[in-house]
């Protein structure tokens, strides 16, 4: 009778410690989970704080006042916040569309192209992306200086086109690719012409994929800061120049904001890309 | 141009890069006909099919459709309609808009199309799947949907392009008889590709057999089962057993010499083209009959002359039950052959094979050897 006490009584100090065994085991996992998250989302509250913090500076660990003057600041009708915006989503826009207008058509043809050759020239758009940036750029601003192209939109939107390019013409190989030839030829063969064929069949199941090409387009013109700076500004001021203004003249709640405003579109859409961009398709850029 | 076919193709021939695929290839195609292009893989026989669906552009040859001059046409200039081998329907239509599709684009009013689309579904039996996605479809009512897109612009010819290679053998089976006799009752010209025998001899009018490019042979499906032109023909005909011999053809007469493995034989010639010297017989399992003997008679005697009928004396090596009859597999020197029985008879007995005249073909032996015929077949 005792010995089966004395019995359990072990089993259950023995169960104690098994239980702390494992607790002690999660310790070190938790912990780097903790500082990647500290990482990640440390500077983005940080940048919250600054946005709606009124008065704030050194010893101090946090605002010392809060408010949305600054707000107010930056989206009065006569802030720049509003015109930089407009002119931000002007230039995105008008990318997209160009970007689009020139990757559907090459993104088709290298689609239907055998393998080899279309790595190769896939390969090749990637080139100019392993050159440093700001010497490309400063070249491009001496050049649109003499065409007369610089501090105007079309100079800014000729410069995020050709960086944000390769992009479209990735994803929409890919798209391209994964629709199978033969639902183009089963068009064909029903009597539909060429166009007719493509905008039937190969362009609507291309769209998500084009849709998703779109987007990234979009993103990285209202993300694009060098090419905009050594070609546009003073005359053309986009968000991430305002942003740079800002932030250099030691205006921090404007920055923060302006910062946010840049935030917002890119995690709406990359939940939007998430969506349309499956796996299948972007399995096709490398076949 | 008298006499024209509906739809010929003359001397075409086709190629990629270097290759050539047809080789100066003709087909000729009578409107209502069904023909059934039979090859092995790689025989050109998709090729053709493409090259007149207008897919492929021929080197050189020409095509005509009732009469016009369709080469150069484009695919959606010829009037023909194909059921791919992937079915090929359009995965962000439904199945009514599929089947719609080419009315919609004869700018068919509305109504029409959707009675005709219909009409088709209550034909193939999809009345009830019209609102479908092709991905909400079993692949015997996508091969459905794939033919009725076919068929609802009545096309002047109706290519089918192995179209039930990817079906269930049970469903195969069925559509093979429905595709058939719609295609009988609607009248309708169509081309069929497939490397499956039977299907070709069930569902066509006229076979055509491909051999790396060139026509084999082109007749009825009882032509090219009983009369093979070639050994190649023969053995993709499924007379797959092959024996050596030597004879002399000599006016109406055949006559085969004694062999160490054959008693002599005199078999009428009955049209078949053989000089003499070394001759191939091919013949079927099915049409030899087996006889075991004694021991003591297994001699080779020039003395016993089979009339209309050759016999071989062979050893049986193995016995399987496939059902319906019993399989021998029988050694005729060094050879294997293998025999059908309706009784089953013991490895290791020395037997008699019997086949008849009507069913044993014989050609003049290639001169490398008939192995490479059989292997022809079997890639």
């Amino acid at each position: 009778m005792s010995a089966l006490s004395l019995g359990g009584k072990d089993a259950a100090s023995q169960a104690a410690g098994r239980r702390l065994a494992i607790d002690l085991k999660w310790l070190p996992r938790t912990l780097v989970l903790g500082l990647i998250a500290f990482a990640i989302f440390g500077p983005l509250a940080n940048l919250l704080l600054w946005t709606v913090a009124e008065r704030w500076y050194f010893p101090h660990t946090l605002p010392l006042e809060y408010g949305f003057t600054y707000w107010a600041k930056v989206f009065s009708p006569r802030g720049v916040a509003w015109e930089s915006l407009a002119t931000s989503i002007v230039v995105a826009l008008l990318t997209v569309i160009c970007s689009l207008a020139l990757a559907i058509p090459a993104g088709y043809a290298l689609g239907r192209l055998k393998l080899p050759a279309r790595s190769l020239i896939l390969l090749v758009f990637l080139i100019p992306q392993a050159f440093p940036n700001l010497p490309v750029y400063v070249n491009i601003a001496r050049f649109f200086y003499d065409v007369g192209l610089n501090g105007t939109i079309a100079g800014v939107v000729l410069v995020h086109v050709t960086h944000g390019l390769v992009f479209a013409v990735w994803i929409a190989t890919a798209s391209f690719a994964a629709v199978d030839a033969e639902l183009e030829e089963a068009a064909r063969s029903m009597g539909a012409g060429a166009f007719r064929a493509f905008f039937d069949v190969t362009l609507p199941l291309a769209l998500p994929g084009l849709m998703a090409s779109g987007i990234f387009v979009f993103l990285e013109s209202l993300d694009e800061f060098t090419g905009s700076f050594f070609v546009g500004a003073p005359d053309i001021s986009t968000l991430p120049l305002l942003l740079y203004t800002a932030g250099a003249g030691g205006n921090y709640q404007v920055a923060s904001i302006t910062a946010l405003l840049l935030l917002v579109p890119s995690i709406a859409f990359m939940l939007v890309v998430e969506r349309f961009l499956r796996a299948d398709v972007l399995a096709r850029i490398g076949h | 141009m008298a006499g024209a076919a509906f739809l010929s193709a003359s001397d075409i021939t086709v190629g990629y890069g270097g290759g050539t695929v047809l080789d100066r290839l003709s087909l000729k195609v009578e409107r209502g006909e069904f023909v059934a292009l039979l090859g092995s893989s790689g025989c050109g026989k998709t090729t053709l099919l493409r090259t007149i669906a207008g897919f492929n552009r021929p080197r050189s040859g020409q095509i005509s459709l009732a009469g016009r001059d369709i080469t150069t046409a484009s695919p959606d200039r010829r009037n023909m309609a194909m059921v791919f081998q992937s079915y090929a329907l359009w995965p962000h239509m439904s199945v009514a808009q599929n089947i719609g599709y080419g009315l919609k684009l004869r700018k068919t009013p509305r109504e029409a199309i959707a009675a005709r689309v219909g009409e088709i579904a209550a034909m193939l039996g999809l009345t009830g799947l019209e609102a479908r996605k092709p991905g909400q479809l079993s692949g015997g009512q996508r091969q459905r949907v794939a033919l009725g897109r076919a068929l609802a612009v009545e096309p002047d010819v109706l290519l089918l392009d192995e179209p039930l290679s990817n079906l269930d053998a049970r469903v195969r089976l069925s559509l093979r008889h429905e595709i058939r006799a719609l295609q009988k009752r609607l009248a309708i010209t169509a081309i069929h590709v497939t490397h499956d025998r039977e299907e070709a001899m069930v569902m066509a009018d006229r076979i055509v057999i491909l051999d790396s490019g060139r026509t084999a042979q082109d007749g009825t499906p009882e032509e090219v089962y009983n009369r093979p032109r070639s050994a190649f023909v023969a053995a993709f005909m499924g007379a797959e057993n092959v024996v050596a011999l030597k004879g002399a053809a000599d006016g109406e007469r055949i006559a085969i010499a004694a062999g160490p493995h054959n008693n002599a034989a005199a078999i009428a010639r009955n049209g078949r083209a053989l000089t003499s010297g070394s001759f191939q017989a091919r013949f079927r399992a099915e049409a030899a009959s087996l006889s075991p003997v004694l021991p003591s008679a297994a001699i080779p005697s020039s003395a016993t002359t089979g009339e209309d009928a050759l016999e071989l004396l062979g050893t049986v090596r193995q016995t399987s039950y496939p059902g319906g009859c019993w399989r021998h597999v029988v050694a005729v020197g060094e050879t294997e052959v293998s025999v059908d029985a309706a009784r089953p008879v013991e490895p290791g007995t020395s037997v008699i094979l019997s086949v008849p005249s009507a069913a044993l073909f014989l050609f003049d032996a290639p001169q490398d050897g008939a192995a490479a015929v059989s292997h022809a077949v079997a890639a």
